[in-house]
């Protein structure tokens, strides 16, 4: 059996003196000239740094050099608690608190032993999963064509974190790939070689921004930097389905979500993708003034839906009508519905195919089960899973028309989507697919209703007019260009006036 | 058609008892079959156009389970492809055919749910709250108390035990007895009220249906939203059994929030559901009570001896240890004062709770260091309230509540406060008696301590104060949670003019 001792002082002092005079020139005034010993060099400015936040009772200090001394960025308890020694404590007693909270522990393990960049004015760009996974749907297509745009026209860090979730790390060369050219598609087969070495990235007095919903593992850091580190952060407001509509989800995931609710409470600025997303972000906002916080300033930047991909021929007139419906199947979309009323349709002598294109999430297999007993009857419905792209865009201009009559979206995709192929969509008459709805090319059902959707399709289907009147409106929606949403997002989030 | 039954022996015979209370509910003015083959065929030919709420009524009542959303629409559209049998088949799947329930439709009828404060009494705030309201309704009007079946798929009539307790001592009921038959009651076209959180992975599906599809009025007390709010402060597996109540409480007509603060929360997470297309009960404040109970002599003897140092002025705090409790600051404000030569005992009373290791940590180093602090648990009513009696003031700088109890019991007994400017805090604190500071800030804290310590005018013109506050009674209180929950209103409320442009909708 293998002894492992806790290591009585950190491993690296070259790397902890590194970080500690890369505090020290953002924080203090007077920053004394590199001293030989680099564990001497490192004594010193710890206890400069700990004299200025005396002085000052400084949350932001304690912050900074917290995250110096460990190479972890602390907790809102941590920082507390920092405050409170540093009170109580001599200033030499009190630098050994610190560096004894240094020591390698389960949020630093990975960390400790690199070095750091302070960032100051800075905007980062938290973008960790789209640096690490090669997935590409809603959040991550909004990340890899904003921030491109964003390099192309400001200055911009995107960053990734440790495996931990504790400290902001820069990108190594595939990452930034796939971060900021996943168009050209240069990541594909390649895998980052062995022997990188991280520098790790802390931000002062710079804007944080959330593009990305972060995994839950960064909560108690992002918290503490939200919370006391000075940093604006700004986020991206997606949607807050897992606590508004948890009866239709799994019955443990507001758990986490509500981690990432407990970092963004204290965002200054919040842009959702849609009206009725950032009316759940509103009404987010609302809630804090009894816990005796300034509510985030939220604003909308209504999401593009263009077609990036070439089109391809028209299906034959004579076959059979496609009904086709895009996204992961999942109880909250509302494909239950739509077999429901596809088969009171076919009763009623309809002739047509429901393709399901999407991966199966929680609780597919009712969905399943029940398509499987309807193919028995001999209805026409196809699973299409793991779709490219290509088949996707194909499918959209095959089919007659889409169906997406979901309960709750912070965007719908698939209907922007389809009518950029000049395909008409049935959806939901509230929230954001009605947003996207009111340029044109669509009929809203009430998905609580099974009638509603009922009669649409049975209206789409038998009405060739309607299909060529709706597609003529589709065809003439005003375009909506990633350009101009980044620009949009860029000055709601980023543009300098409005920060605490 | 007429099928024949997969059911044998005593649920054979509780789903024929059944299908007659059901044809008799659907149908109040004809005459129920005398065989159990035509009571079937005619309930098959009434349910032949059954709505949604008729099959959820269906189905509560033959099976003795309340149904899910999801399976009372997958039963209604069965029912539109293949006819009402599929009612009956689903209801024999789900029944409890091993000892079925009576079964019972309370048409019309108040039904006021108390599941947990019944059956399982520990006094959180929430459960006090709940017992008073159950108490004073249930004396002034005609309710129906409830609580859930052991699985937790559908109300039951408290027993005899549990309807006792909860009006009188609030003691723990006895079990019940073997064999006893549990009453499913199904709450229909009256009105259901909802005095505590009701959560649960079984329980909130169901209860979401029932204020959906049974035809009732139906209202809740809000508590606070601190799960959705401040999650870092609470124990993990609380959000989601909250969001679970928020899905059910969404489907529900009104809201009775404790405080303006917790309807403040409410009125946030209402505006969020309407992305779902929901409209949320209305919301209204009623601010919570709090009546003063006089402590024994007895207990202010024992609470003398064991909770007073000599002369020294007591500081307590009252409230579980937690991070939102915000005790760690509470021992830091002491420390600063005590290192300045202040004079006070600090007395905590409360339990530890999620994440209480911080708080131990400091109490045990400042113990060690000799000072004057405690924290003691267990401690009944009784001394709790001679304790609020002796104290010289109380601090309770909480990060989040719906409603600050520990504020409103010090001040009822006179004792001034330390207490969070913000939220149901500051809305108690509002008629006078209490310091307001931001908890957030430690040295907030120990400078109004240090004020309250130092200058015995301030201390005076708080007590007066306090004692001068407005009380308002339980009765009092129960009688506003009743109006605004019950209270039928013509101009419905909160239904915003759509300003959406017209859309081709089907």
């Amino acid at each position: 059996m293998v002894q492992r001792t806790q290591p009585e002082q950190p491993v690296s002092v070259h790397s902890l003196a590194q970080r500690l005079r890369a505090a020290a020139t953002v924080y203090l005034d007077d920053v004394p000239s590199p001293a030989d010993d680099e564990m001497r060099d490192a004594g010193v400015l710890l206890d400069l740094l700990i004299s200025r936040i005396r002085e000052t009772d400084a949350a932001d200090g304690a912050w900074l050099t917290w995250t110096a001394v460990t190479g972890a960025f602390p907790t809102s308890e941590e920082v507390r608690e920092t405050l409170r020694q540093l009170e109580l404590l001599p200033t030499h007693e009190a630098a050994i608190w610190l560096l004894r909270r240094g020591f390698p522990s389960e949020r630093n393990s990975e960390s400790h032993g690199l070095e750091m960049d302070v960032l100051v004015g800075a905007v980062v760009a938290s973008v960790d999963y789209c640096a690490r996974a090669d997935h590409h749907t809603g959040i991550q297509r909004v990340a890899r064509e904003t921030l491109p745009r964003w390099r192309r026209d400001h200055e911009v860090h995107p960053v990734a974190w440790t495996d931990t979730g504790s400290i902001m790390r820069d990108l190594d060369a595939l990452e930034a790939d796939r971060v900021l050219r996943w168009n050209d598609q240069l990541h594909v087969g390649r895998v980052t070689p062995p022997g990188h070495v991280h520098r790790l990235v802390v931000p002062w007095r710079s804007n944080v921004v959330l593009i990305e919903v972060p995994l839950p593992q960064m909560s108690p850091a992002l918290r503490g930097l939200a919370e006391h580190s000075g940093n604006e952060v700004t986020a991206v407001g997606y949607d807050a389905i897992p606590v508004v509509s948890a009866s239709l989800r799994p019955y443990t995931e507001p758990d986490n979500y509500v981690q990432y609710l407990s970092v963004i409470k204290y965002a200054s600025r919040i842009s959702g993708i849609s009206v009725s997303a950032a009316q759940e972000f509103r009404g987010f906002a609302q809630t804090l003034p009894s816990q005796g916080l300034r509510p985030p300033e939220v604003t909308e930047a209504f999401l593009p839906g263009e077609a990036l991909h070439a089109r391809v021929a028209a299906a034959p007139p004579d076959s059979r009508p496609i009904v086709l419906a895009v996204g992961s199947q999942e109880e909250h979309k509302n494909h239950l519905g739509l077999l429901f009323a596809s088969e009171v349709l076919w009763r009623e002598g309809l002739d047509f195919e429901i393709h399901l294109i999407g991966r199966a999430g929680w609780n597919a297999e009712r969905l399943e089960a029940r398509a499987r007993a309807l193919v028995r009857r001999g209805r026409h419905i196809r699973f299409r899973r793991g779709v490219s792209d290509q088949e996707l865009w194909e499918s959209y201009q095959k089919a007659r028309f889409t169906v997406f009559a979901s309960f709750h979206e912070g965007y719908g995709l698939p209907v922007a989507e389809s009518l950029a192929y000049a395909t008409p969509v049935i959806t939901t008459c509230y929230g954001s697919t009605r947003e996207i709805a009111e340029a044109g090319g669509c009929l809203l059902v009430d998905p609580r209703d099974d009638d509603s959707l009922i009669a649409a399709m049975r209206a789409l289907l038998t009405d060739d007019a309607l299909v060529e009147r709706l597609r003529d409106e589709a065809r003439s929606r005003p375009p909506r260009s990633w350009d101009a949403y980044a620009s949009e997002l860029w000055a709601q989030l980023c543009e300098p006036g409005q920060s605490r | 058609m007429t099928r024949r039954l997969p059911l044998r022996g005593a649920a054979r015979a509780a789903f024929q008892e059944r299908s007659a209370l059901l044809l008799s509910t659907l149908r109040p003015d004809s005459a129920v079959p005398g065989t159990a083959r035509d009571v079937t065929s005619e309930l098959l030919r009434t349910l032949h156009d059954a709505s949604v709420n008729d099959i959820w009524l269906a189905l509560a009542v033959l099976s003795a389970r309340f149904p899910d959303t999801a399976t009372t629409i997958d039963v209604l559209r069965a029912v539109r492809l293949n006819g009402p049998g599929a009612i009956l088949r689903a209801a024999t799947d789900q029944m409890d055919s091993r000892e079925p329930a009576r079964v019972v439709v309370a048409v019309g009828e108040t039904v006021v749910d108390v599941y947990q404060t019944a059956r399982m009494p520990r006094s959180t705030g929430i459960q006090r709250v709940a017992r008073q309201l159950a108490r004073s309704w249930a004396a002034r009007q005609p309710v129906r108390l409830v609580g859930w079946r052991d699985d937790q798929t559908a109300l039951v009539d408290l027993t005899d035990d549990e309807r006792e307790h909860l009006l009188t001592d609030g003691l723990t009921p006895a079990g019940p007895p073997p064999g006893y038959r549990p009453t499913v009651v199904v709450p229909y076209r009256g009105m259901y009220l909802l005095p505590e959180l009701a959560v649960g992975p079984t329980l909130t599906p169901r209860l979401q249906a029932m204020a959906s599809f049974s035809s009732c009025r139906t209202g809740a007390v809000g508590f606070d939203c601190v799960p959705l709010t401040s999650a870092e402060t609470t124990s993990p597996g609380t959000p989601s059994h909250f969001a679970g109540n928020l899905a059910a409480v969404g489907r529900m007509d009104r809201l009775a929030a404790i405080s303006a603060s917790a309807a403040g929360e409410y009125r946030g997470w209402r505006t969020m559901t309407g992305a779902a297309g929901l409209t949320g009960p209305d919301i209204t404040a009623v601010l919570l009570t709090t009546e003063a109970t006089a402590a024994s002599e007895a207990a202010l003897a024992r609470a003398r001896a064991r909770l007073l140092i000599a002369d020294l002025p007591m500081v307590l705090v009252v409230g579980t240890h937690e991070p939102r409790k915000n005790h760690d600051a509470v021992l830091h404000a002491a420390e600063l004062l005590w290192r300045r030569g202040l004079r006070f005992n600090l007395v905590f009373i409360g339990s530890d709770g999620w994440h209480s290791e911080s708080f131990r940590t400091s109490l045990g180093a400042l113990q060690r260091t000799g000072r004057p602090v405690e924290s003691i648990d267990g401690v009944d009513e009784d001394m709790l309230w001679a304790a609020y009696q002796l104290a010289y003031f109380t601090v309770f700088p909480s990060l989040n509540e719906g409603y600050g109890l520990p504020v409103a019991e010090s001040l009822a007994v006179g004792t001034p406060v330390v207490t969070s400017g913000f939220g149901s805090m500051a809305e108690i604190a509002a008629h006078g008696g209490a310091l307001l500071v931001d908890p957030r800030k430690d040295g907030a804290i120990a400078d109004a301590m240090a004020r309250l310590l130092e200058d015995a005018d301030l201390h005076a013109r708080l007590v007066a104060e306090a004692r001068a506050r407005p009380t308002r009674t339980w009765a009092e209180y129960a009688d506003e949670v009743w109006t605004c929950l019950t209270a039928v209103d013509d101009a419905t409320a909160d239904q915003p003019a759509s300003d959406a442009p017209a859309i081709p909708q089907v």
